[in-house]
């Protein structure tokens, strides 16, 4: 088995999360694409440790799952109480963080 | 199928759903090639041996985020009224950036050779190891994950209750 797809597709799903973040124009979209990101690093850290024979890359992985579900459950929160108060989940509509 | 071919199929389905997710103009379309791709992704690490980070990726990425992301969609989407805005900007330089990004990371990654077949860790190794050297940063780790979830029903849930 060769290590060289699953390094060009953690290289692909970076790229990806980071023409979502860029480009998208949804909260909930740009949130997704940093879950790509983290997708590209875990990927690359199970394939490291698997070939070095080493438990940390796995361990690494767990750890940044557990970080993502925390950024994702906060990022949301955030997302849907500025939606009852803005009506949108456009940030470039969203101009004011002080209630007039 | 060898699992050969088995394994370069996951990778094609990965890189071509998260090539979905970008594309979609749908917000819930988008969602359902991120859960594709995450599955995708929890079988390469099974083909890696990693079954336990396997099951943690399906467990909490597939069967919890993608489930918080889809009611979040649903609550952020005004039912009958026009769709949820999906729309793209930026779009010429934000795929350079992207398509630069992937040319030096593939380039960097594969500037030199992995083994393939080195002897991987299993889960006797992955538990005393999290118990043992890797105790601190679980015990933090917990704390974060309790203090988000309190903190995310608390931003979530406050306000007053509609009234009717």
């Amino acid at each position: 088995m060769s290590t060289t797809p699953v390094l060009l597709l953690s290289a692909w799903l970076f790229a990806i999360g980071m023409a979502m973040i860029i480009t998208r124009r949804n909260g909930i979209l740009m949130l997704i694409g940093t879950e790509f990101l983290l997708n590209a690093a875990n990927l690359n850290f199970v394939l490291f440790g698997h070939s070095y024979g080493e438990p940390s890359g796995q361990i690494t992985t767990l750890f940044i799952i557990l970080v993502a579900v925390c950024e994702v459950s906060v990022g949301l929160a955030i997302l849907i109480k500025v939606y009852h108060h803005y009506r949108t989940i456009i940030p470039d509509q969203i101009a004011e963080l002080k209630e007039k | 199928m060898s699992s050969g071919a088995f394994f370069y199929a996951l990778c094609m389905g990965a890189a071509g759903s998260s090539l979905g997710a970008l594309l979609s103009k749908n917000v819930f379309r988008a969602a359902i090639f991120f859960l594709i791709t995450l599955l995708c992704v929890a079988g390469l690490f099974v083909g890696l041996s990693a079954e336990f980070v396997a099951a943690a990726q399906l467990l909490i990425y597939a069967g919890g985020i993608a489930v918080v992301i889809l009611f979040a969609i649903m609550l952020t989407t005004r039912l009958g009224r026009k769709p949820l805005a999906a729309g793209a900007h930026h779009v010429v330089a934000g795929y350079v950036v992207a398509l630069s990004a992937f040319l030096t990371l593939s380039a960097a990654l594969l500037e030199r050779k992995l083994s393939s077949k080195a002897a991987s860790s299993t889960m006797a190794e992955i538990g005393p190891a999290l118990l043992g050297a890797y105790a601190a940063p679980l015990e933090v780790a917990g704390i974060l994950l309790l203090l988000s979830l309190i903190g995310a029903t608390a931003i979530a849930g406050s306000g007053k209750p509609r009234q009717e």
